[in-house]
């Protein structure tokens, strides 16, 4: 693969990768390397790239399986981490705010936003995964199925159950009273 | 709540941006670049070496199957903790091969840490130690020699992990507190080396060297005092292998590693001093000789 074309697909997936790698990782270094490897990965195999047919998802299953293997073989960190440390180095970005209408409402957004992170972080992997595949990389349910060789039933069922996980979490800490 | 309402509560707290250092893509890039300048290279050398390539493949496949995993070394050496630390989540295991002249030395793998083992070295447990497991074989299949044999040991080997930012002369496995244990098992030749807890360090680059001497070999390997790089020397005639050596950099403590130089710079000034006064005492008898042969 050529530096021109790496330059390409860097330049146009880097983001979500690196937001996907981000949020799955909970760790800025980690996720730095994670981010490099699935490139250099992706560059190592770069004849199954089909840069016509949606390499953000292949790069995707590449970032999902370097991750399960470091986990298996270093062991790097549990599924809690000090959610604190890591809920500061969170920047929101102001247009995902749809309806923030006073500084309030914001901070009270922003709040629930953190909580929201904190659930989703706290579930088991085979739930957390397709979660940030389906609301960080925002990929389809199709796209998802095949990354993690589920059937788009299961990868259905578990972002539900998933959505339910949080749900309950939110109602405990008091959303909506 | 409303499944919509969740939904964007998600949407919004899981799609954000986080801040990008541009230079991971630098870096990117530049892996592809020096690929590419490989590549070049592998395509002019490509006729030359296509035979020997073959050769080394096979050699390659026969490689995978034919060594002892590292616990396998450990229960050989008779100690389970040890073998069972290198089934541990702790535990490196690689698989880098590096060949100069008749031998192909492959890097089995690793582990550091705490109460690795339960021997014991002048009567205390020992505790932070790191070990690692290298084979080495007859590029051309031949058995290295058995250790009943007397051409076992003729040849040395000199395995050393070093550390980048410290002169390797002053801080390898003969420093250290390292030793080894050796078989040989179906003609190839497996070594442990076990030293202090190097992982202390791995936030700097560490690596491993392999060169035919019985001590650390100062022409071998080039070390850079202005960034502590440690690369080989290539105008060095002998065997000046340098394997990458990446142990678990979350272990790394930068606390423990001051301290650990601090206590090795102490027992070294220990040593001299120690060493001059044998001197002393050597001169004093010379002195006290050639009086009484007087």
């Amino acid at each position: 693969m050529k530096v021109s074309e790496v330059n390409d697909l860097v330049n146009v997936h880097g983001k979500h990768i690196y937001n996907f790698c981000r949020q799955l990782t909970k760790n800025i270094e980690e996720a730095d390397e994670l981010y490099q490897d699935t490139f250099l990965k992706a560059i190592e195999l770069c004849d199954r790239i089909d840069k016509g047919n949606n390499p953000k998802s292949y790069l995707l299953s590449i970032a999902v399986k370097l991750w399960k293997n470091r986990k298996r073989k270093y062991a790097w960190r549990e599924r809690i981490v000090a959610m604190e440390s890591y809920q500061e180095e969170i920047v929101y970005d102001q247009k995902q705010c749809d309806h923030v209408q006073t500084p309030e409402d914001e901070l009270l957004e922003r709040e629930w936003q953190e909580i929201v992170t904190e659930a989703v972080g706290g579930l088991k992997e085979e739930y957390r995964i397709p979660m940030y595949l389906y609301y960080t990389a925002e990929l389809s349910l199709k796209e998802i199925s095949r990354i993690l060789l589920l059937p788009v039933g299961t990868v259905k069922s578990r972002l539900h159950k998933a959505r339910n996980e949080v749900k309950k979490y939110l109602e405990v800490k008091g959303y909506g009273r | 709540m409303e499944d919509k309402e969740l939904n964007q509560l998600l949407k919004n707290a899981l799609s954000k941006d986080f801040e990008f250092d541009y230079k991971l893509n630098t870096k990117i890039l530049q892996k592809v670049r020096e690929n590419e300048m490989k590549d070049v290279r592998k395509i002019r050398r490509f006729s030359i070496v296509a035979a020997i390539c073959c050769a080394l493949f096979c050699c390659s496949a026969f490689a995978a199957w034919k060594y002892l995993t590292p616990k396998d070394v450990a229960i050989e050496y008779g100690d389970q903790q040890l073998a069972a630390a290198f089934e541990g989540e702790d535990a490196i295991l690689m698989d880098e091969s590096k060949t100069y002249d008749e031998y192909t030395v492959q890097l089995l793998g690793a582990v550091s840490g705490e109460n690795l083992t339960n021997f014991c070295a002048d009567g205390q447990a020992v505790s932070e130690r790191t070990y690692a497991v290298v084979a080495i074989s007859k590029t051309d299949g031949t058995p290295m020699p058995k250790t009943s044999e007397d051409d076992y040991g003729k040849v040395p080997f000199f395995i050393s992990p070093l550390i980048q930012g410290l002169n390797p002369q002053q801080y390898n496995i003969m420093t250290m507190n390292g030793g080894y244990f050796e078989i040989v098992k179906d003609g190839v030749m497996y070594r442990m080396i076990e030293c202090d807890n190097i992982q202390l360090f791995a936030d700097h680059a560490l690596y491993l060297c392999v060169s035919n001497s019985s001590f650390y070999e100062r022409d071998a390997y080039q070390y850079d005092e202005k960034t502590g790089n440690i690369s080989i020397n290539e105008g060095y005639e002998g065997m000046n292998l340098l394997f990458d050596f990446p142990l678990n950099k979350d272990k790394a403590n930068k606390e423990a590693a001051e301290a650990y130089l601090k206590e090795f710079s102490a027992a070294q000034e220990v040593d001299s001093q120690e060493e001059s006064n044998e001197e002393e005492k050597t001169e004093q008898n010379v002195g006290m000789n050639e009086i009484m042969n007087n």
